[in-house]
Formats: structure tokens, C-alpha cells, sequence
């Protein structure tokens, strides 16, 4: 049997898919080892790796480097919503980048990623300048379950996307690249409306 | 005058009062947990002070041939600042007669009370070794003199 090649277009480049897996390694291993003492230097390590991916990722995105450019995922509520409303739908547009509704997804999980790490760095450091060990690790607690229930809803969104719109996103990130739009296919380019 | 003394009274009282929550938080702990232990065996003494100074120093061996106590990173005095021995990192005292922080949280305190006890002893601590835990805690109330 001859299998017909789909054609491929390029969309997520090197940093983003180093930075993703990368960020899913460190998130993993500080959430593995974050309850023994035992292992609250390699839980601090991961923790600051997380960190540094993220800011290094939130200067790529100022960029103008395409799809990972912030410029071409604008959080947008509004938009968010029409699309989860045609996604429930059935009918929801086939975005190349991010949809609108996991642009929010990913804002959110930077800024929420950004406050586990800081708020870990805190507790680790006495908190710094600021003596409320306390308050810091109630924040790390909740801002580390919050970030988790994003990744969840993260996942989620790449699986329906990925059934519906018969395509492998998993394998998108790490391959860097997506089958291009069929013919009638309604799709957007960027998620501005 | 004499009013002002009366309000003066109860604003100290308010303080002092203020002061020694965290007291009379570990001193509830240990009625609570002295009663759990009650309540899983009727024979129980009740806890002490000696019970828990043995516990908190009491060297443990470990899967890895090391041998660790409480003691180890909080040091033989709960009233002193104690150290991490993994990373080093100052610990501020146990003892809630001298770090008002301490026993603030029920909670916070079962969580730290069961991650601890699985780190060093490998499972969650009896009612009574915390009873007798905390009983040890209350009466360490002088830090040693620093060198």
C-alpha cells in the first residue's frame, strides 16, 4: 500500500519545542520532588530552570519570530469564547498557531509559572526582604495547583483540537511542523479577528 | 484613674494573650492528639516531655546507612535556629515558647508532622509521638547562649 504524504508546513521553530519539552521536564521534576526534604535541592534546581525558560520564552515571544511571537496569538477574550463556542459546535476554524482560546491558556500559564517560581524562590530564601515565609507559601501552593489545572486544560485543548481537526499537535511540537489547510477548509492564519 | 488602669489592664492582656496563641494552639494539639491516642489504646499514659526529648533525638538509620534524629537539622535545642543539612539553609526554632509562628496553622502543622516523619522514618508518626513531641517543644523556652 502507498501511503500518500501529507503536505507539511513548518510552524513551531527550535527555542519553542526546546522550551515546551523542556518546561515539561523541569515542571514534572519539581512537582515530583516537592514534598521530601530530601530532595529540596534538585525541587529548587528545577524550580529555577522552569523560571528561566519562561522569561527566556517571554522574550522570544516580543520577537518577531512568527508563530511564537506574541504578536500573533493577542489575548482576546471575546474571540476566545466564539471559538470555544464553535469548537462545542463542531465548526470551529483551523488556527496554524495558537486558537484564541489557548492563547489565554498559555498567557495564563506563563504568568501563573512566573508566581510559582517566584513565590518558591521566596520561601527558599526566607523571603528575601519581605519576612512573610507564610504568605509565600500559601502563594507557591495555590499558584503551583493553579498552573497544574492549566496544564490540564492545556492538554485537553490540544487533544479536542487534535481530533478535530485531524491532526497531531503533540507531534507538531516536536517535529515543528503541521499538515497545511485542505482545500475548503476554513482556517486563520492569526487569531486576530 | 482608675479606668485608665482597668483599659491599660486589658490592653496588656490582649497582648500577652496575643503573644501565647501559638502556645495555647500546641498545648490544644497536645490534648488532641493525646486524645487519638487514647481513643486507639485505652492503656495510654497520656504524653511527656521525656517521651518526646528521646523522640526528637532518637538517630534513626536510614536506607542509606545514614543515621539522622529531628535533631540533626533542628539542633538538640528546639529554642536555637536550626540548619538544613541538605541545603544548608537557616530553619527558624520549633519551639512556639520562642518562634510565634510555630503551630499558627493546624493544618500546616499535620502536613510537616506526616512529610517529615515519611522522610526520616519512612511512614506517618503516631498520636502519641506527636503528643509527646510538642509536650518536649513547649518546655525548650531558652535558646542557647551564642559563642
Amino acid at each position: 500500500m502507498i501511503k500518500q504524504e501529507t503536505p507539511m508546513e513548518y510552524v513551531w521553530d527550535p527555542f519553542v519545542r526546546i522550551f515546551h519539552w523542556s518546561l515539561v521536564i523541569a515542571f514534572a521534576v519539581a512537582f515530583y520532588t516537592h514534598a521530601s526534604e530530601w530532595d529540596r535541592l534538585i525541587h529548587v534546581w528545577a524550580g529555577y530552570v522552569a523560571g528561566g525558560l519562561l522569561l527566556a520564552r517571554i522574550v522570544w515571544g516580543l520577537m518577531k519570530t512568527g508563530y511564537a511571537s506574541f504578536e500573533s496569538f493577542p489575548p482576546n477574550p471575546m474571540q476566545a469564547t466564539k471559538h470555544i463556542y464553535h469548537v462545542l459546535k463542531g465548526n470551529a476554524k483551523r488556527y496554524i498557531g495558537h486558537n484564541p482560546a489557548g492563547s489565554l491558556v498559555i498567557y495564563a500559564m506563563l504568568v501563573t509559572g512566573l508566581t510559582a517560581v517566584g513565590s518558591g524562590w521566596l520561601v527558599y530564601n526566607e523571603g528575601w526582604l519581605i519576612d512573610q515565609p507564610e504568605f509565600f507559601q500559601t502563594l507557591h501552593q495555590y499558584s503551583t495547583w493553579g498552573w497544574l489545572i492549566l496544564v490540564t486544560m492545556h492538554v485537553i485543548g490540544v487533544v479536542t483540537e487534535s481530533i478535530l481537526h485531524k491532526d497531531n499537535l503533540i507531534r507538531a511540537m516536536i517535529t515543528g511542523c503541521k499538515r497545511v489547510t485542505r482545500k475548503g477548509e476554513r482556517q486563520a492564519k492569526q487569531n486576530i479577528a | 484613674m482608675k479606668k485608665l488602669n482597668i483599659v491599660l489592664a486589658v490592653l496588656l492582656g490582649v497582648a500577652a494573650g496575643s503573644a501565647q496563641a501559638n502556645v495555647a494552639n500546641a498545648e490544644k494539639l497536645v490534648s488532641i492528639y493525646s486524645a487519638i491516642a487514647k481513643h486507639d489504646n485505652p492503656e495510654y499514659a497520656g504524653p511527656t516531655a521525656a517521651d518526646g526529648k528521646f523522640f526528637f533525638n532518637r538517630k534513626i538509620k536510614l536506607g542509606n546507612g545514614k543515621e539522622m534524629a529531628c535533631a540533626s537539622c533542628h539542633t538538640a535545642n528546639p529554642a536555637d535556629n536550626g540548619k538544613h543539612i541538605i541545603t544548608g539553609k537557616a530553619i527558624r526554632p520549633l519551639s512556639p515558647v520562642v518562634n510565634a509562628k510555630r503551630f499558627e496553622d493546624f493544618e500546616k502543622v499535620q502536613e510537616k508532622f506526616t512529610q517529615h516523619c515519611k522522610d526520616i522514618i519512612g511512614s506517618d508518626c503516631t498520636a502519641a509521638e506527636k503528643a509527646s513531641y510538642i509536650t518536649y517543644l513547649l518546655t525548650e523556652k531558652t535558646p542557647s547562649v551564642k559563642k
